[in-house]
């Protein structure tokens, strides 16, 4: 309630002695609503709300992944099937993005790469989550000894380039991978995908979860001061108890947004591998394979290399920049 | 004040805390609790009081072995748990923190807070008993079973002390380390709180460490009373006598500053000002530590430590200038 005041300047308010009755039940209600309804992530969605780039980028986010996982339903063609008269044709009304030179329509097979590559991007980025957290919380908790030693094989892990032995461990595994997947059952949902794509999700488990590992080690060694883990340590609550109910879900913050910015990443990572000839195996598609295929054919036909490199932008620059934004809104002290 | 008897619940013998600091490749050690030995007696409180950074806080975890102790020993009930494994004691000993905002955890609703220590001594099966203690838990300190819910930042002070006190008294302990319980609460809230723990004390029979730097409250608290200076237990004595016949200068000092009421009598009263700070407990002076501040010290006090000697039944003091 706003009181009025006598004139502009006064500072002698207008008061009425309704003003000085008791609130009335509702009214006490009111301000205990009031009160109960700031929490955490509410805050957090208000000042996502008012930041238009993030939004803009999550509708984006939205309508891709819409358009990867319901848009080829709607295509009458699909991503493998070739059709005979239809090669090497430019855009047009029967098809929209064009066609390859074996005649197999380009959007349907963009969304099928799309689609491939957020599964990669979301995949690859839980795998980074849950080894980075679960390390880097287990050196931070236990300090010491163990935390030397286990920052130091991060630190071996960082300083090897990954180029190299993404390479070298696509090259060793790729065989024992084919064989399991020859051979029966192993990896039931993942049996459609092909044996490049868990190749990367190892490379993924192997080497990327070092720097979310550093952020929780950081994260943990600030809040294992707090009392409040004094206070479990009191209870008799034993390590795991503490990372589990405590200290994870106290950086939660953290854990998001590093795992949203990892998105992008393991997008991009996923598209040069299959552009060197790593990634996925055909006819499967994905954005880097695509990209990769047109540049056979760069000069004739420069709109078999646009859709996928664009697609591939636009997918990383949503994820960044929303990763951004979400940054600012659960973490706003990391806000520069 | 709770009933007392003769039995000693916890049992102090020349118990050290050594902090290491390490600066470059020397390693020195912060004393924070250097040769205490103390006992309490079960039923009683047993208040510490000092100045900051005297180490009363330090000796209070460590007796729970949230710091490991660095020599010494810790006895419960007879029993050495020096070097035991706490899990079973952690149900017999608890804590209560000075500070209510961060001694509770700000992802978790009240009730698991509260509830927290029913889940990991696994002491109920089903959850409509797990939720039914949780709700008498609260009541029991003041609060509503609607509260079980909420998430501690919408408590004030007061209230989140008393969650605190909740989550200490859901393993029905017998010992409770009272960190400065009241020390960051508004003066009104105080005498709730405090009131409201010694009610516990005389419904349950809780043994209590009661920690603090306000006098008049561990006055009102406390049965007997321990003084720490600089890592050391200078005086130790029964409430009363503590506090009609200091002993050690260093409690002299103390009580002097304790402010009265009544202007009259405030004037007339003398105040013992001590010159200087406290020294640096990482490079403590050679003899007594309160030598550096003592009106009365003399070689001596330079040269060897005091030993607490007990003056008259059951009052203890370390210093050399008693007669």
């Amino acid at each position: 309630m706003k009181l009025q005041k006598n004139t502009l300047l006064s500072l002698q308010m207008k008061l009425s002695p309704e003003d000085f009755e008791p609130a009335t039940k509702s009214e006490q209600e009111d301000l205990n609503k009031l009160t109960a309804n700031t929490s955490y992530w509410k805050d957090a969605w208000r000042r996502l709300k008012q930041n238009k780039i993030a939004m803009i980028s999550l509708i984006v986010i939205i309508l891709f992944i819409l358009f990867a996982f319901v848009g080829p339903t709607f295509s009458p063609y699909t991503y493998d099937q070739q059709v005979r008269g239809d090669e090497n044709m430019r855009p047009c009304l029967k098809h929209l993005f064009g066609t390859d030179q074996l005649g197999r329509d380009l959007l349907v097979r963009v969304m099928v790469g799309s689609r491939i590559s957020l599964i990669i991007g979301v995949g690859s980025a839980l795998i980074v989550l849950v080894i980075g957290s679960l390390y880097g919380s287990i050196a931070g908790l236990l300090g010491g000894m163990t935390d030397n030693i286990m920052m130091r094989i991060v630190e071996i892990i960082y300083s090897v380039p990954d180029i190299l032995v993404i390479i070298l461990l696509q090259i060793v595994i790729k065989d024992p991978l084919q064989k399991a997947f020859d051979s029966g059952a192993l990896f039931g949902g993942l049996q459609k995908l092909g044996p490049g794509i868990v190749a990367i999700f190892i490379v993924y488990g192997l080497l990327y979860w070092v720097g979310m590992a550093r952020i929780v080690r950081g994260q943990v060694l600030q809040l294992k001061q707090m009392e409040y883990i004094n206070a479990a340590t009191a209870l008799g609550a034993n390590n795991k108890r503490l990372i589990l109910k405590h200290l994870l879900p106290n950086c939660i913050g953290t854990l998001i947004i590093t795992t949203m910015l990892q998105i992008p990443s393991a997008i991009f990572t996923e598209a040069f591998l299959s552009f060197l000839g790593l990634g996925v195996s055909a006819p499967m598609a994905s954005l880097g394979s695509l990209a990769s295929e047109a540049l056979n054919g760069v000069q004739s036909y420069p709109y078999r290399l646009l859709f996928p490199a664009l697609a591939i932008s636009i997918i990383i620059l949503a994820f960044n920049l929303f990763g951004d934004g979400l940054r600012d809104a659960l973490d706003p002290k990391m806000k520069k | 004040m709770g009933n007392q008897n003769n039995e000693n619940l916890i049992e102090i013998k020349n118990l050290k805390k050594y902090f290491p600091v390490k600066s470059g490749f020397k390693t020195s050690y912060v004393k924070a609790v250097d040769d205490v030995s103390l006992y309490i007696k079960k039923g009683e409180t047993l208040g510490l009081v000092g100045e900051s950074g005297c180490g009363k806080t330090t000796l209070g975890r460590t007796i729970l072995r949230l710091h490991e102790p660095s020599s010494g020993q810790i006895l419960y009930n007879g029993t050495d748990i020096t070097k035991a494994n706490m899990h079973p004691f952690r149900r017999k000993m608890q804590i209560i923190f000075q500070d209510p905002y961060a001694s509770l955890d700000p992802r978790m609703t009240v009730g698991d807070i509260v509830g927290e220590p029913l889940d990991i001594h696994k002491m109920f099966q089903n959850n409509k008993d797990r939720q039914e203690k949780i709700y008498s838990l609260l009541e029991t300190v003041g609060l509503n079973r609607e509260h079980a819910n909420r998430f501690p930042h919408e408590f004030s002070g007061g209230q989140r002390q008393r969650i605190g006190i909740a989550r200490a008294l859901a393993v029905d302990p017998e010992f409770i380390v009272c960190d400065e319980p009241v020390s960051a609460l508004d003066v009104s809230i105080q005498a709730q709180i405090v009131n409201m723990l010694e009610d516990l004390q005389e419904e349950k029979g809780f043994t209590y460490l009661f920690i603090a730097h306000d006098l008049s409250i561990v006055k009102h608290i406390s049965d007997r009373i321990g003084v720490m200076y600089l890592g050391h237990l200078v005086e130790l004595a029964e409430s009363r006598e503590l506090y009609k016949n200091p002993m050690h200068p260093y409690t002299q000092t103390l009580l002097s500053a304790i402010p009265i009421a009544d202007p009259k009598t405030s004037r007339s009263k003398k105040r013992i000002i001590l010159e200087g700070d406290i020294p640096s407990p990482l490079n403590p002076p050679s003899g007594c530590p309160f030598r550096t501040r003592c009106p009365y010290a003399t070689e001596q006090c330079a040269k060897e430590r005091p030993e607490l000697k007990e003056y008259e039944a059951g009052h203890f003091a370390a210093c050399h200038n008693i007669k």
